[in-house]
């Protein structure tokens, strides 16, 4: 949302204010100074009026600065938009009629068409827009190993690499994970995610184990993998910390991954409560019975963490019915609102009937206030 | 036949309406929400909708087709969202059919094709 | 007679050292500002954004709508809310008990019917009239109560929202359809942020076509045209400057995100100030300092929420009358907090500048000019002195409007047409010669009301969006 090139502007801004904070000291030493004596009217007055000048100056200096600026870059940016438009024009048309496009080189407009194309196209034309990518040697991968690049010019370079999926790229990016900059990093491993294929996805997940990402960018790494994740996922279950083993669990249930769904299981006896309840979570979202662990999550209804109870419930419907039944009608006299109403919204799922009942007969009065609740959300909704 | 592309992607717009007209179809475009809305109620042969868009959400431009303008238009979702409850609600409200960015364009024309042929 | 010429010489020099280190700080915060928005611009990544919409990986918000009487404008603001690019969201109306026909107006928008709703009293609020449910739009919540003030409102809200962020906003906000992405993606990002404020800006003269604003025009309007360089000096400058040294007091009422456990468990909002915004960011700063906890309140730059700035003097002059009180309030409530180093950069930084420059600065140049008479009958009254210097306090006053419209300049959203761009940096100077004056008076008056007009507000004349 904002526009490049302000590095001009910030040094302009810098030099006016180190000058005005000059003249500002000069006047408050020469102000002090007349106060004790020191210095007579006439400097006093003269000061002032240097103070003045600048100030004048630096007021035209910035203001046509910014007028030239604004013209210059809505200028630019009319030509810059030109040009992507011809150019997306001329890459569509080449990609449906089978001809070639406009030989490279290409300016800047039109590898972001080629971005933006490759971003929108999967299959036979997406394929086909790689390789223009490539053939338009694009700087990206170059500037990422350079020395001499820019942070912002490799935050770009990142970026666009992402977009640009192509697989060969994995390797300038993976350094990256672990660069002392916590946004490169996360921009890398974006990038890295989209633009990993086959065993590069094996790299991947080795080099964000040892990145310290927190714990929601794993999970967003993760999610970019898409169908790719399932390896990455079983290592980071494997061998990663608390935060990876977390992303894992959020990442299992969210993309269905079925084939894991047993590593979950011992989970739900760890140590550390977020990741029992993402355990809970990702059995819920699978719909995977935790067969064999049943008095874990029955055991873990009891425990102090509200958010435990609240996850545990939702699991409940899992469970064997007469189980699930009981556990949920006790858990409808729980002390917390947000466990009572997981408790209704499961057993909705569950059994309508015992919910009816319970909305009219449970011995609590939250309970029953929650369920009849619960009853009329789900007549709303239907 | 008269396609109705609801698109704010100006990349996707174009890359739709290249495929669509080379196909043989009459392709109009509507960029937000409030066009879409308007444009919604001429008659249209099929329709490619696209959720986000400027000024409210594709789905409620399917209710609006399907339930306050009762039509049963083919109606085929292609949005960049991914999440299950989006493309479930989506078919919930009776789309034909809901694609994912990347797509690959030959797949939606077929695709819509059958459709309409199917009616 | 001499002693007397000396004090009075030794008053100006005062003034002068005041004068000095307040604009060495603006200067700082100018700096720090630029720095911080020229970061922030790398760092966003318009594709990180998209992936946060497309994917599974976000935190959904609940967005409170605290509204009085607002019948004409109501129905389009929540419909630009529902109209929002985010993934899960629900939007929660909360009516303080509105004297005119908002409700009605709610209800016949969004065909909403009467339920009755099991909710936590979390927090005490007035008495809850009725709850209402949307037949057309799942995630819309109406909630009638009783007045008790826009605090009172929000505090209801949250008695009813169950996500884990929540979005305060203000009726007339129009938000930027990627606002709650911009904002949010800082909560996952960082598990220790608590607060998250936007940039507002003035909505008035933009061309707005069914909630989507299409173009930045400058309003007709005089007071409307200076607003809009007040508010690219405090966003732009101010509060991206204080965020950087992770000291930002304040968050706008019109756009803040917050984690919702956070404020719970702060006890809400305060319902006996008028600067319930800026309270319960600064009592989020100060239990999380005195809890010993790493944190963070961070602004985010990217041009946010969009709203309707008063067009009249009487109006103008409320609202700053009421920002200043609310001011004051905080000041008071917070007092401990003052010159404090157990509250670090707060204690020592941002409270005594909002204290010695904020709040006492209207004081400080009012005085300064009722001086100049009295300077005057005493015969210690240099003219050309004395004009110099006025000039020269107003040439750094234009310098920083100078400055902000220079940062807005920088924005994708900026004020397009070159010709506005002049006007703006000519009004820059026009600003110095009676706008500034009139509203420091207004402070000036309201410093001295604090103690008796607390927790009041007025009321807006509304023009109605796209008006």
């Amino acid at each position: 949302m904002w526009r490049r090139g302000e590095r001009l502007y910030a040094l302009l801004v810098f030099l006016v204010v180190a000058l005005e904070a000059l003249a500002l000291g000069g006047l408050v030493w020469v102000f002090s100074g007349r106060l004790l004596g020191v210095f007579d009217y006439p400097t006093a007055r003269l000061h002032l009026l240097r103070a003045l000048l600048l100030t004048a100056l630096a007021l035209v200096v910035l203001g046509a600065y910014v007028l030239v600026y604004h013209a210059y870059t809505a200028l630019k940016e009319a030509r810059d938009k030109a040009l992507y438009e011809r150019y997306l024009s001329a890459f569509t048309e080449a990609l449906f009629s089978g001809t070639e496009p406009p030989p490279p080189p290409w300016p800047e407009p039109a590898l972001e068409a080629l971005l933006h194309l490759r971003e929108t196209l999967k299959g036979e034309m997406g394929e086909k827009v790689a390789r223009w990518l490539r053939r338009g040697r694009p700087p990206w991968a170059f500037r990422l190993k350079s020395r001499w690049a820019s942070r912002p010019e490799r935050l770009e370079a990142l970026e666009a690499l992402g977009l640009a999926r192509l697989p060969e790229t994995l390797e300038a990016i993976l350094p990256y994970l672990e660069h002392r900059d916590p946004v490169l990093r996360l921009a890398a491993a974006r990038a890295a995610a989209r633009a990993a294929q086959g065993k590069g996805v094996l790299h991947l997940g080795e080099a964000l184990l040892k990145a310290g990402l927190p714990k929601g960018a794993l999970l967003e790494v993760l999610l970019l993998l898409e169908d790719r994740a399932e390896p990455v996922v079983a290592l980071f279950l494997e061998k990663g910390g608390r935060g990876e083993v977390w992303a894992a669990l959020e990442a299992i249930g969210r993309l269905h991954l079925h084939g894991l769904a047993e590593r979950v299981l011992p989970l739900l006896e760890a140590e550390d409560p977020e990741v029992q309840a993402a355990a809970l979570r990702a059995l819920a979202r699978l719909g995977y019975p935790p067969v064999g662990y049943e008095d874990v999550v029955l055991g873990l209804l009891r425990r102090e963490e509200e958010f435990l109870r609240v996850h545990a419930a939702r699991l409940l419907p899992l469970l064997p019915q007469n189980l699930a039944r009981r556990a949920l009608w006790e858990a409808l006299k729980d002390p917390s609102f947000y466990v009572r109403r997981a408790a209704a919204e499961a057993l909705a799922s569950l059994d309508l009937e015992l919910l009816r009942k319970a909305a009219e007969a449970h011995p609590d009065p939250y309970g029953r206030a929650m369920a009849a609740q619960v009853l009329l959300e789900v007549a709303w909704n239907s | 036949m008269r396609v109705l592309l609801v698109e704010d992607d100006p990349v996707v717009a174009q890359v739709l309406e290249m495929a669509l007209t080379r196909a043989g179809h009459q392709v109009h475009l509507a960029k937000d929400f409030p066009t879409a809305k308007a444009r919604l109620a001429e008659p249209w042969d099929a329709i490619v909708l696209d959720l986000n868009l400027p000024g409210g959400f594709g789905l409620d431009l399917l209710r609006h087709l399907r339930q306050d303008l009762g039509r049963a238009t083919p109606v085929i979702i292609l949005s960049g969202l991914k999440q299950e409850r989006t493309i479930l609600e989506g078919m919930r409200l009776g789309a034909q059919d809901y694609l994912t960015k990347p797509f690959s364009p030959g797949e939606l024309v077929l695709r819509l094709e059958r459709y309409v042929a199917q009616r | 007679m001499e002693l007397l010429a000396w004090l009075l010489y030794g008053y100006q020099v005062l003034v002068l050292y005041y004068f000095a280190v307040l604009n060495f700080l603006y200067a700082t915060f100018a700096l720090f500002g630029l720095r911080m928005v020229a970061r922030y611009a790398r760092e966003l990544s318009e594709l990180s954004l998209k992936d946060l919409l497309e994917r599974e990986a976000y935190l959904p918000v609940s967005i409170l709508v605290p509204t009085y009487n607002e019948e004409k404008t109501i129905a389009a603001s929540v419909r630009s809310f529902l109209a929002l690019r985010y993934p899960e969201f629900e939007v929660i109306v909360v009516c303080d008990g509105p004297r005119d026909r908002t409700l009605e107006v709610l209800k016949e928008a969004f065909r909403l019917v009467r339920v009755d709703w099991v909710f936590k009293r979390a927090l005490p609020t007035k008495p809850i009239r009725g709850v209402y449910r949307s037949l057309t739009y799942p995630n819309l919540l109406v909630v009638d109560k009783e007045n008790g003030g826009k605090a009172d409102a929000l505090n209801a809200g949250l008695n009813f929202a169950r996500y884990p962020l929540f979005c305060g906003v203000d009726a007339d906000s129009l938000l930027d359809p990627e606002a709650l992405l911009r904002a949010s993606r800082l909560f996952l990002e960082d598990e220790r942020v608590l607060a998250v404020g936007g940039t507002i800006r003035p909505l008035n003269g933009a061309r707005v076509r069914e909630g989507i604003v299409e173009e930045l025009r400058l309003p007709r309007g005089f007071l409307e045209k200076m607003q809009i360089i007040e508010y690219a000096r405090a966003f732009f400058m101010g509060r991206a400057g204080w965020s950087a040294m992770n000291a930002l007091l304040i968050i706008s009422g019109a756009f803040g995100l917050f984690r919702r456990s956070e404020a719970m468990k702060v006890g809400g909002y305060r319902t006996d100030t008028v600067g319930e915004d800026m309270e319960l960011v600064v009592r989020l700063h100060r239990r999380a300092r005195e809890e010993g906890r790493d944190y963070r309140v961070l602004y985010t730059p990217d041009p946010i929420c969009y709203t309707e700035v008063p067009a009249d003097w009487a109006t103008l002059r409320r609202q700053r009358n009421r920002w200043h009180r609310g001011l004051w309030e905080v000041l008071w409530l917070h007092r401990a907090m003052l010159f404090n180093p157990r509250y670090g950069r707060l204690g020592l930084l941002a409270m005594p500048y909002f204290f010695l420059f904020e709040a006492l600065g209207p004081v400080v140049e009012v005085l300064g000019y009722l001086l100049l008479p009295v300077f005057y009958l005493l015969g210690v009254f240099n003219a050309e002195f004395a004009l110099l210097f006025l000039l020269l306090a107003l040439g750094y006053g234009i310098l920083l409007s100078q400055l902000a419209i220079g940062m807005e300049t920088l924005l994708l959203k900026r004020y397009p047409r070159l010709r506005d761009r002049v006007a703006l940096l000519f009004l820059s100077l026009l600003e110095v010669l009676g706008y500034r004056q009139v509203l420091a008076l207004e402070r000036f008056i309201a410093t001295f009301q604090v103690l008796r007009k607390r927790g009041q507000w007025g009321e807006m004349r509304r023009k109605g969006l796209g008006g």
